[in-house]
């Protein structure tokens, strides 16, 4: 997937912004000084790919506050294809996307792919489970929209389920039968999730060790919240396992009032040397695994769908060291997608054959 | 605002009706108004004449004002098919389909949210009809949703201990509808569903 033009208005502080074919490039550098528009512009990337803004999840907040409405166009490639897209949102009405000028779902197949890298991500590793868990998910999600069906049906049988454990008695009959359907979901879900971290793996170890200059040995391993043996994970005894557990924990769940157990409630846990890295890894070991796992994760996606996403990244130079700035320069301009990235300084930084915008005041200088 | 109190009332009253809102039923009221008497009488006549008079059958809970109703009546329907739903109102759409076999309504708005349970479902009329033999298969026309799914689930379970052959609607491609422009999910769906021709 590559951006071919990109033009961007009314959008936040941005009045008009037009990014011609010959000047993007595979690595392009939004820089300037704090507040003049540079993570705008990655914004405006982001949200092409339908998901809502990773600032606000109200498309109000997005548009100029002097204006209507904001309009977002992209010429980019997906695979074989030439593609356009368009986003125009209205104050107070309802978004609407355009591909190739025909009005689409959000959820449409050649919609925009991405990754994100935002500075909060540092906290990925040691973080709530939650994150964790939405990082694997926002994957999975984008890859398949099959797993994002999934996810969506899990969340409502889990929460039927827990009204029913909210009321006085524990009816049996209807928590069988909800049983059986989160225990179906959950074993899809799992399965899913751990094909998809056993991949991230393979890839993380080589990148990180580009990136850091050092042979490290990354696990990557889902923790599942009901005990089942590493040899007999496959999707019958998932679900097997999970009724077991649950029928267990039943009265426990009818105290507590909620579901114990389930993907919702799972983990995933990086090891850095066969530690614990949330634990024994150092504040910059964590950032570079982070950023090493964003690479891995845009990696990844084109093994599994054929193509690339694109790769959004957000002051993201500022976390690391001189020696890794320059080393994930290189690795970015030599690879196969195509980069977005913000900065504030590169004066210190070899930036040859990057494009370079230099953002102020919601335009480019 | 003021409005007089008996209009007041009636707007009041109008808007308890669902998809009424307070526009609508202010339009109502004042077009009831603007109707001669004899036609309001008429109306609300009608009224209290269909919920004196209609009741859900003691056989199939469809609504009738004769029990059985016609359907059950009726002896050129084919007795060995029945159609499982769960509203009288889901039964009209299924007639206009030219359906010739019988039905059985739940007669409930099965809702987990309003604090309902499985437990609290009269199924006994039903079973009582699978306990004849008459009944060959039992065809489940329920809600694509969770409810209709717990629900589906629960009456497969009732309908297999007799020994019945139970079957859902399937769900799929709308008819007028593009491969092309069906959602995933849908297609995939509509590819399980599949059936020889």
């Amino acid at each position: 997937m590559k951006v071919k033009e990109l033009a961007v208005k009314n959008f936040r502080n941005i009045k008009e912004i037009l990014l011609p074919e010959e000047r993007l490039g595979n690595l392009n550098i939004f820089t300037g000084n704090n507040g003049q528009g540079k993570t705008n512009l990655l914004e405006a990337l982001y949200i092409l790919s339908g998901n809502s803004s990773f600032r606000s999840p109200n498309y109000d907040h997005l548009v100029n506050y002097e204006k209507e409405y904001f309009n977002i166009n992209a010429k980019y490639t997906a695979g074989e294809k030439d593609l356009e897209i368009g986003l125009t949102y209205t104050r107070s009405k309802s978004k609407e996307i355009f591909l190739n000028r025909k009005k689409i779902r959000s959820k449409h197949p050649y919609i925009p792919k991405v990754v994100l890298f935002i500075p909060d991500d540092l906290y990925l590793i040691k973080g709530s489970p939650g994150r964790r868990r939405n990082f694997i998910d926002f994957m999975l999600k984008q890859i398949s929209a099959e797993y994002a069906y999934l996810i969506e049906e899990y969340g409502k049988i889990l929460k039927k389920r827990n009204l029913m454990l909210k009321k006085e008695a524990i009816r049996d009959k209807t928590l069988n039968i909800l049983d059986g359907m989160l225990t179906e979901k959950a074993a899809l879900i799992i399965m899913q999730r751990i094909n998809l971290i056993n991949m991230l793996e393979k890839e993380v170890r080589d990148i990180y060790s580009f990136l850091n200059k050092e042979e490290a040995d990354i696990k990557i391993k889902y923790a599942l919240s009901f005990p089942i043996p590493d040899e007999k994970v496959n999707i019958s005894t998932l679900k097997a396992r999970m009724a077991e557990e649950l029928i267990k924990i039943r009265n426990q769940e009818g105290m507590r009032k909620t579901t114990l157990l389930g993907p919702h409630l799972d983990d995933i846990n990086f090891y850095y040397n066969n530690k614990l890295a949330r634990f024994f890894s150092s504040q910059g070991q964590q950032r570079n695994l982070v950023v090493a796992l964003k690479i891995a994760e845009a990696q990844t996606f084109c093994r599994i769908r054929g193509f690339y996403p694109l790769f959004l990244l957000d002051e993201v130079l500022s976390e690391l060291d001189y020696e890794r700035r320059n080393l994930l320069l290189k690795y970015l301009g030599e690879a196969e997608f195509q980069t977005f990235m913000t900065a504030v300084n590169i004066d210190d930084i070899d930036v040859k054959g990057a494009a370079v915008f230099n953002v102020k005041d919601g335009s480019i200088v | 605002m003021h409005f007089a109190r008996p209009l007041e009332k009636l707007i009041d009253e109008l808007q308890k009706l669902p998809t009424i809102g307070p526009k609508t039923a202010q339009r109502l009221a004042l077009y009831i108004l603007k109707t001669p008497e004899e036609e309001v009488r008429k109306l609300a006549e009608a009224i209290i004449d269909a919920k004196s008079r209609v009741f859900p059958c003691s056989r199939c809970g469809y609504l009738t004002d004769i029990d059985p109703c016609p359907i059950c009546r009726d002896e050129k329907r084919d007795k060995s098919i029945l159609c499982v739903a769960e509203e009288a109102g889901d039964i009209i759409a299924i007639e206009r389909t030219g359906f010739k076999g019988q039905y059985f309504v739940l007669n409930k708005d099965f809702n987990l949210m309003g604090h309902d349970d499985l437990g609290s479902l009269n199924i006994k009329p039903l079973e009582e009809r699978l306990k004849t033999g008459e009944v060959k298969e039992v065809i489940l026309a329920l809600n694509p949703d969770i409810d209709g799914e717990i629900l589906a689930r629960f009456l497969a379970g009732v309908v297999e201990k007799y020994g019945v052959k139970v079957t859902r609607l399937a769900h799929g491609i709308p008819v007028g509808g593009y491969i092309e422009f069906a959602d995933e999910i849908t297609l995939r769906r509509a590819i399980e569903g599949r059936r020889e021709i």
